[in-house]
């Protein structure tokens, strides 16, 4: 069959368009839901270095009481040579009609904590930093390899609104450990990746490569694209019908589209005073704007990291989460509830969340002086979830009586990557894509839907 | 016969199908995922679960478990939690129905079948396995009509015969040499060949062009190129934030590119990238650089995967943790193969003799010891000088007081307390910037906030001298302490050993007084920390020196600068690897799992590719007879894989559209006897690759139009049958920059040599660009350049407005834009349709139409020449090959 310019023109549906080779056009055709979604998009705040559990959403009052007591049990082999168990330096209270105790380094998200769902279970392998992460973003802890990431299958999956902006957008005001393979399209096309955008750039043009020329006025680009209109035109009457060139000279149109449309989208400054205020001026504070705004775009999966590195990688003194938590609580606050009042809260997915959590036991060692910090703790830690369908002002699963490894009801990201793509009306185990002669999915052997979660 | 002895016997005899099943499914996972953390290497409580000897030996309470007497069995007292001084798991308590199998399987007797039958030593396979078309031999088939007019042809002809499809006409002449050039080379053919080839009306007209391309040197670059993808090569290794350099990976490329130019064959090719160092002495020395094939890969896990794909068109890697689900790889074959490259070791080897490697070393480590020397004396200098100005607090606080209460100039009161200056100003901006993380300075603000008399500030500022001093001499003392546990200097500076240690630290609040005077100032982790008040860097401390002190520290910089004059340029070396000192075989994991190991598999080839059982490998690692075994004639996959892959790079698409798997999930070859006929005919030809594309490009196939016919588009629209040249859709990202660079007249030509990133600004083709795996080149990722962390088996080629915006604003297109536009007017003169001409001429390798010269000379009389040349370069025209 013929493809015609209309056929053509509706797979373009990756945003950023995606007319290639044959994979590109499959997967771009993948567009239809398995089943009724509840969810539209996801926004997913990554708080990278590791957010320490036992200091935010899971208080463990045994800290308190065998404050520098060895854990009960075996020795527990840290990365790195800890000690005792250590009393969190904050306090608790519980919040809202759920009464979910959260710690008072994040007043804000606990005064609103009624719109969250807290999983105090969630468990992962690897003590490192990298493995962890590429985890927590492709499923898959593959050391020197990549895997396609989360927002990636899903945009694979679904497409996006909005042709003129990338299906995906990764926001980070510099580099996580592991760089672009935490957003990578890895095998499938290209088309899927996340773009990145260095939310701490200047100005808006600086967000999206080549989104500005320096040199010439609209009025002699449009002139130029009108010329190029004829040349490829003239072409195309030379070479006969030929439905990938029609694309090409649609892509165009878009781009030239987006040129104009998108560095609005990146410009803050056109949110009012008082909605931009509750967000603060720290680049994550900004991020999570850009993302409200993206989303509100018809952006498909908004992907903001909290800083460039490992900031929440609290070795050497638990303090700086609290340091931490007062650049991203209100912000994460302030997302939630713009995103209610925009009436966008029930079909968009928010994850909080980092790559493990940090031990109980206080970690006495390393090259800085403190001394009071808490060493990675993949075995157990939480993430936080709302909206899209996500049953908020409740908790899920626990952690043992000091916060070092899920008990009860554990869950693994395999589990929340299934979820989430169910949530966006997709079945998991469905979800595939053919490479080195497999099938591929996010969630690999792995991932049960956790129904409870699910409003 | 010991009793152990016995008991083990009796247990492996009493095996059962169902029994070894019970075990396989539900007892080893059991014990793998809940003991072996514990119970194998580390053998805690001297107890090892992940054997029967070790399971019947038991620990130092005796055996674990008594084959048939689960009541005797302690593995069962201790996950029933009996005895309190015995439970395990020690954190985690077994759930009921865990341990009922461990009942269950103890009371049966304790069977521990010695290998699992699914990953038995020598699997067999069915015969009807190896009756898959992709493992049978090669057989040279019929022409069809005689190989008179061209075999490939022929084939093809027959094919379209038989669907009754129409072959579209040939192509025009100068669409030919376009499309040629740019497939061969990689550039766009010039305006001068391509008139000559126009002028050129023989027969031979062609087959010369082809000539003339396949010894061009450019046509290396381009093969090379290709195969890069599929070698996964990069110029460093992946790590977290940027790549770690490996400096001599070009070496490796240029390997690459030297072979296609000289057509090394390629039975040689494959040879020198698995085994180069274990070829004949003049083999080895010139081919050493080819195992940067694997050696530029730090992984150890891929090699057997990529080995399987680029040269064997098989998924092996699919056996890694259970048999191939659809090939007959069984995970046996897999670990086979492991073995050999885990008996391999990687190394840097010299090219140069050892005499100068050892002066370079040597004279490094000079270097290296007296800036450690310099160091040592800048730090502990620094330390005195901490310690000096720590003792002159009260005077800082007093003076501090004395500028912001009197508002009195720093400088002058520094000058009269004979206190530094710069320390002084950082004392007032430390005390204008609360709050601090400790309480110390609270009495001093509170008595500021009040009026207060100089004296009590004098008082004040001495208490607060007292607490820094003793926080100061416990922080000195803890340090003491520390460098002791750490073991010395040595210790002191080793990430590990200090991550394994246990510290001893201040008490947080005293250490935050003591950072705020005393530490470096620090960027990560988005806390910044300005640096203490008393901290001044190595190079700062130096206008503290005087005498004696500075004399030394000149003396010893100007050893430095002697010394590191004196180190030779870096030697060069190739990344290369040998024979491990102790070949061994790899042990399988079971279900891919790394704690589970079962049976060492004996280092063999892959047992579908071997007639009869394969015979374990003899010599050293294998590598070369694995080598051998692929680079073999008789071999089904090698000759097949490499010709289709050529096909993939001329048409776009291999004759098996998967081009790195044959196997039962891969396509079936659309022409399977014409993929038998040019595998026979390139082992036959010596495996020339150059033979090989010289026949491909010189097809009736390769010189047709690319015109869609309707009557043949209802048929086979995907042009499976080769009706019609089938257009790639988009240049790919180096022939796309090379092309740019080429019409601009800008390309540097220049062969070889250490790669540089394209934002240092060099003009020279793309394949000598930085292919860097961390963080890859933003316009090379942009055209679907492969990830360089895994085989590249065919590239995208995707076309969306992110690529367009790249040719409307980016700013090297610009720069190219306006070089062509003087070249054109260099070339062309002022008249406006000669310019026009010749930029049709270079870009397009054909004369402008009528329309066209309207159309530009219109849109020239309100903008200039390089914003149409950008438009040129932006063109699909340009952007494709038809």
């Amino acid at each position: 069959m013929l493809l015609t310019r209309r056929a053509t023109l509706r797979i373009l549906g990756a945003g950023f368009g995606v007319v290639g080779m044959a994979d590109g056009l499959r997967a771009a055709a993948g567009t239809t839901p398995h089943f009724a979604a509840k969810a539209k998009r996801v926004i997913f705040l990554y708080l990278n270095g590791g957010v320490s559990h036992v200091d935010t959403f899971d208080h463990k009052p045994a800290l308190a009481k065998f404050d520098g007591q060895p854990m009960p049990g075996p020795k527990i082999k840290t990365d790195r040579a800890s000690g005792g168990l250590m009393k969190s330096p904050f306090e608790f209270k519980r919040h809202g009609e759920s009464g979910i105790e959260v710690s008072d380094i994040f007043p804000r998200v606990g005064s609103g904590i009624d719109d969250f769902l807290v999983v105090r279970s969630m468990w992962s392998e690897s003590v490192n930093h990298l493995p962890s992460m590429l985890m927590m973003n492709t499923g898959h802890a593959l050391r020197g390899g990549s895997r396609p990431s989360f927002g990636s299958w899903i945009v694979y999956g679904l497409g996006t609104d909005n042709r003129n902006l990338p299906g995906f957008v990764v926001l980070c005001p510099g580099t996580p450990v592991g760089a672009s393979r935490n957003w990578s399209s890895s095998f499938l096309p290209t088309a899927f990746q996340g773009a990145l955008i260095r939310n701490n750039a200047e100005t808006p043009d600086k967000v999206i490569q080549n989104i500005a020329n320096s040199t010439y006025t609209h009025d002699q680009q449009r002139r130029q694209l009108d010329l190029l209109d004829r040349l490829d035109s003239s072409f195309l009457d030379r070479v006969g019908f030929d439905p990938r060139l029609e694309a090409n000279l649609e892509s165009m149109e878009t781009a030239f589209r987006m040129q104009t449309e998108a560095p609005g989208i990146f410009d803050l400054a056109k949110e009012p005073e008082h909605v931009r205020a509750r967000y603060g001026d720290g680049e994550f504070g900004r991020g999570c704007l850009m993302a409200l705004r993206l989303a509100e775009a018809g952006v498909r999966v908004v992907q903001v990291y909290y800083g460039d590195g490992q900031p929440w990688d609290s070795h050497d003194d638990i303090l700086t989460q609290k340091a931490h938590a007062q650049r991203s609580d209100a912000p994460i606050a302030a997302l939630v509830e713009d995103l209610k009042l925009r009436g966008m809260l029930d079909e968009t997915l928010v994850i909080v969340g980092s790559e493990f959590g940090r031990t109980p036991m206080i970690q006495n060692s390393g090259t800085e002086k403190v001394g009071r910090g808490r060493d990675h703790n993949p075995p157990g830690y939480s993430i936080l979830l709302a909206g899209g369908g996500i049953r908020g002002g409740q908790t899920y699963g626990s952690t043992d009586d000091f916060g070092y490894k899920a008990a009860e009801n554990p869950v693994t990201p395999h589990d929340l990557h299934a979820t989430a793509l169910h949530l966006l009306g997709m079945d998991h185990t469905k979800l595939t894509y053919r490479y080195s002669g497999r099938d591929f999915r996010l969630t690999d052997i792995h991932g049960t839907v956790v129904s409870d979660w699910i409003a | 016969m010991t009793r152990l002895a016995a008991a083990v016997l009796i247990a492996a005899c009493s095996l059962s199908g169902a029994d070894t099943r019970f075990f396989e499914t539900k007892v080893r996972p059991l014990l793998a995922a809940k003991c072996f953390a514990c119970h194998t290497q580390s053998q805690m409580s001297g107890l090892r679960l992940d054997s029967l000897e070790g399971v019947l030996q038991g620990g130092s309470r005796g055996p674990a478990v008594v084959p048939g007497d689960p009541a005797s069995s302690l593995l069962l007292t201790a996950v029933r939690r009996e005895r309190d001084d015995l439970k395990m798991p020690p954190t985690e308590p077994l759930g009921s129905d865990e341990i009922a199998i461990l009942e269950e399987w103890i009371a049966g007797g304790a069977t521990w079948p010695n290998a699992d039958p699914a990953v038995s030593a020598s699997p067999k396979l069915s015969a009807e396995a190896r009756e898959f078309w992709a493992f049978k031999p090669v057989q040279r088939p019929e022409v069809p009509g005689g190989e008179a007019n061209g075999a490939i042809d022929a084939f093809l002809t027959a094919r379209m015969q038989d669907e009754g499809l129409e072959p579209a006409p040939p192509a025009d002449k100068h669409r030919l040499i376009r499309r040629a050039t740019l497939g061969l080379l990689g550039l766009p053919p010039t305006p001068e060949e391509v008139a000559s080839f126009l002028a050129d009306k023989s027969p031979q007209a062609y087959p010369r062009l082809i000539d003339r391309l396949l010894e061009s040197p450019q046509y290396g670059e381009r093969m090379a190129r290709r195969w890069l993808d599929l070698a996964r090569y990069a110029d460093g290794q992946s790590a977290a934030y940027v790549d770690t350099p490996l400096p001599n990976a070009w070496r490796y490329r240029d390997w690459v590119v030297d072979a296609f130019n000289r057509d090394l064959p390629y039975d040689r090719f494959v040879l020198a990238q698995l085994a180069a160092d274990l070829l004949p002495e003049k083999e080895r020395e010139t081919n050493l650089a080819a195992l940067g094939f694997h050696a530029l890969r730090d992984r150890d896990d891929d090699r057997v995967e990529v080995t399987g794909r680029a040269f064997l068109g098989l998924t092996i890697g699919c056996a890694q943790c259970h048999d191939h689900k659809f090939d007959p790889i069984p995970q046996t074959d897999y670990y086979a193969l492991q073995g050999v490259f885990d008996s391999t070791e990687a190394y840097h080897h010299p090219l140069a003799p050892d005499k100068q490697v050892e002066e370079y070393e040597s004279a490094q480590k000079k270097v290296q010891d007296q800036k450690l020397a310099i160091d040592l004396f800048l730090e502990k200098e620094r330390g005195q000088l901490i310690d000096v100005l720590m003792e002159q607090t009260a005077e800082f606080l007093e003076a501090s007081y004395q500028v912001v209460r009197g508002n009195a100039q720093s400088s002058r009161v520094a000058d009269e307390a004979d206190l530094d200056h710069q320390t002084l100003e950082r004392w007032i901006a430390y005390l204008d910037s609360r709050p601090h993380d400790h309480p110390y300075l609270d009495d001093w603000y509170a008595l500021l906030d009040r009026d207060c008399s100089l004296e009590e500030v004098r008082e004040e500022a001495a208490e607060f001298e007292q607490v820094l001093l003793d926080i100061h001499r416990d922080k000195l003392a803890v340090d003491d302490r520390n460098y002791v546990k750490l073991g010395g200097s040595e210790g002191s500076r080793t990430q590990r050993t200090l991550l394994n240690t246990n510290l001893d630290f201040l008490e947080p609040v005293r250490y935050y007084l003591w950072r705020d005077m005393a530490t470096a100032p620090r960027k990560k982790r988005g806390l910044p920390f300005a640096g203490g008040v008393y901290y001044y860097s190595p190079t700062e401390i130096e206008r503290f020196l005087s005498g004696v002190w500075i004399r030394h520290l000149e003396n010893q910089r100007v050893e430095l600068k002697r010394l590191e004059a004196q180190v030779p340029p870096p030697y060069p070396f190739v990344h290369a690897y040998r024979e491990g000192d102790d070949p061994k075989d790899a042990r399988l994991a079971i279900r891919g799992d790394k704690k589970n190991l079962g049976p060492s598999v004996p280092r063999r080839f892959l047992s579908v590719l071997t007639r009869g059982e394969p015979e374990p490998f003899a010599n050293g690692s294998g590598r070369l007879e694995l080598a051998r075994a692929i680079a073999s004639p008789e071999n089904p996959l090698t000759a097949r894989v490499f010709v289709n892959r050529l096909w993939q790079w001329r048409f776009g698409r291999g004759l098996v559209s998967t081009a790195s798997n044959f196997g039962q999930l891969g396509e079936r070859a659309t022409h399977p006897e014409l993929l038998d006929w040019l595998a026979a005919e390139f082992v036959e030809s010596g495996w020339s690759i150059k033979a090989l594309d010289r026949a491909i490009v010189q097809s009736d196939a390769y010189r047709r139009s690319s015109k869609i016919l309707a009557v043949n588009q209802e048929v086979d629209a995907d042009n499976k049958l080769h009706w019609r040249f089938s257009p790639v859709q988009r240049l790919d990202a180096e022939t796309l920059r090379d092309s740019m660079l080429a019409v601009s007249g800008q390309l540097d030509l220049a062969r070889g040599g250490v790669p540089r990133a394209f934002e240092e600004g060099h003009f020279r083709r793309a394949l000598y660009g930085k292919v860097d795996r961390t963080n890859p080149d933003p316009f090379m990722a942009l055209f679907d350049f492969p990830d360089a962390k895994s085989h590249g088996a065919a590239r995208d080629a995707t076309v969306g407005p992110l690529q367009r915006l790249y040719f409307i604003n980016n700013p090297f297109v610009m720069e190219q834009s306006r070089a062509l536009a003087q070249r054109l007017s260099d070339d062309a003169g002022t008249v406006t349709e000669a310019r026009i001409g010749r930029a049709y001429d270079l870009l397009f390798g054909r004369p402008p139409t009528a329309s066209e010269i309207a159309f530009a000379s219109a849109y020239l009389e309100s903008d200039g020449w390089e914003q149409y040349c950008q438009a040129l370069l932006a063109s699909s025209e340009f952007l494709t090959i038809r």
